[in-house]
């Protein structure tokens, strides 16, 4: 009897120990997962290809000229007294241009000069035409000149290498000419434009 | 043969008087129990990699995660770069920038309510962390719905390319 009441005894601990021991196993699952825990996340954006001419246009130093409201004026553009354009000189900046990127700047003379409005035939001693000169800088970017005289398309480009933000400064000049100049209105349209060809 | 008898009787009785006191006695085995449940802290549904969209105009960006701690906790936050970064290697020309910078303000749900805290990237940049997000304090995370916001201002033009970084979530006990 006392072998089983000690066999029934040691029965019964061992029964505590195996569910202590299955208690602690289930228990211990979560802790796999470690103590801490940390992760890493990408983060990403995109600038696009941004150009901008949205800053002011001011006149600045002239000769026989003036700038207002987007139009560049020569104030004597002939000699009263015997027809001949007179020369004149002055500047336009567009203050603050940039583009995020590198692109070209392009600069165009509509008519290729100033040209005379009227419709009437010019008689072979006048002029329809006064021809002028265009110097351009973009911030740090220098372009060619533009000289409508030789100019076939009327247009100076020049790339702008990388991104540029600065003022556009044109300097606007146009000669004195011994020939005289029929009677009328001489116009042209100067376009200043900056990016990808559209 | 009868003297060879009786030791046999003897040692019977003996045998009988040695196993009644054990059937009387009550007899008792002590054993306690102990169990320890570790310390446990995850993150999950972090959302790996995240959109921003056009960034040349200040924004905002939500990401959504959970914590899941059984203690007390502290949260940080590292960046790679310290701001967005454009991903080639470029020299800025003046006027323009390669990196925009941003502020992050986490927000770690508790049992005892929301931690928040806001920290610039700048501060964050790996090797170089000048600001910590809050602890949990008493606090532990069961459901955990967190989020980090993001918050960037352009104050220059930034050049045109993809800015990038990548942020380091941690999360451990505090003690």
């Amino acid at each position: 009897m006392q072998e089983m009441g000690s066999i029934s005894m040691k029965l019964h601990v061992f029964g505590i120990f195996a569910a202590l021991a299955l208690a602690t196993s289930t228990l211990s699952t979560p802790a796999i997962a470690g103590s801490s825990d940390s992760t890493s996340l990408s983060l990403s954006g995109f600038a696009g290809n941004v150009c901008k001419l949205s800053g002011q246009t001011i006149g600045g130093q002239t000769d026989n000229a003036s700038y207002a409201n987007g139009v560049y004026a020569i104030n004597a553009f002939i000699d009263p007294n015997t027809a001949f354009p007179k020369a004149s000189s002055g500047t336009i900046t567009l203050t603050q241009a940039y583009c995020n990127y590198g692109t070209t700047i392009e600069i165009t003379s509509e008519n290729r000069g100033l040209r005379n409005t009227g419709t009437q035939v010019a008689p072979s001693d006048f002029i329809i035409r006064v021809d002028y000169t265009v110097t351009a800088v973009w911030g740090t970017v220098n372009l060619p000149v533009l000289n409508t005289a030789n100019a076939p398309d009327g247009k100076v480009t020049q790339d702008s290498g990388a991104a540029n933000k600065g003022d556009i400064v044109l300097t606007i000049a146009t000669p004195s000419i011994d020939v005289p100049a029929l009677s009328g209105e001489f116009t042209d349209t100067l376009r200043i434009k900056i990016g990808a060809q559209i | 043969m009868k003297g060879g008898r009786f030791p046999v009787i003897g040692i019977g009785v003996l045998l009988s008087v040695a196993v009644v006191p054990n059937r009387a006695e009550p007899q008792e085995v002590t054993i306690d129990l102990t169990g320890e449940i570790p310390a446990s802290c995850q993150l999950t549904s972090v959302q790996t990699d995240t959109s921003l969209g056009a960034i040349t105009e200040q924004g905002t960006a939500s990401i959504p995660f959970q914590v899941r701690c059984n203690t007390p906790f502290a949260f940080s936050v590292t960046s790679r770069s310290g701001a967005l970064k454009i991903e080639h290697a470029m020299t800025s020309p003046p006027g323009f920038t390669a990196t925009i910078p941003y502020s992050i303000v986490s927000r770690v749900l508790t049992n005892l309510g929301p931690i928040t805290g806001t920290c610039a990237s700048t501060a964050l940049k790996v090797g170089a962390v000048t600001c910590a997000f809050p602890n949990s304090g008493q606090g532990v995370a069961l459901s955990g719905d967190s989020s980090l916001t993001l918050s960037w201002q352009v104050s220059q033009i930034p050049l045109a390319g993809i800015f990038s970084d990548v942020l380091t979530l941690s999360v451990g006990p505090i003690y």
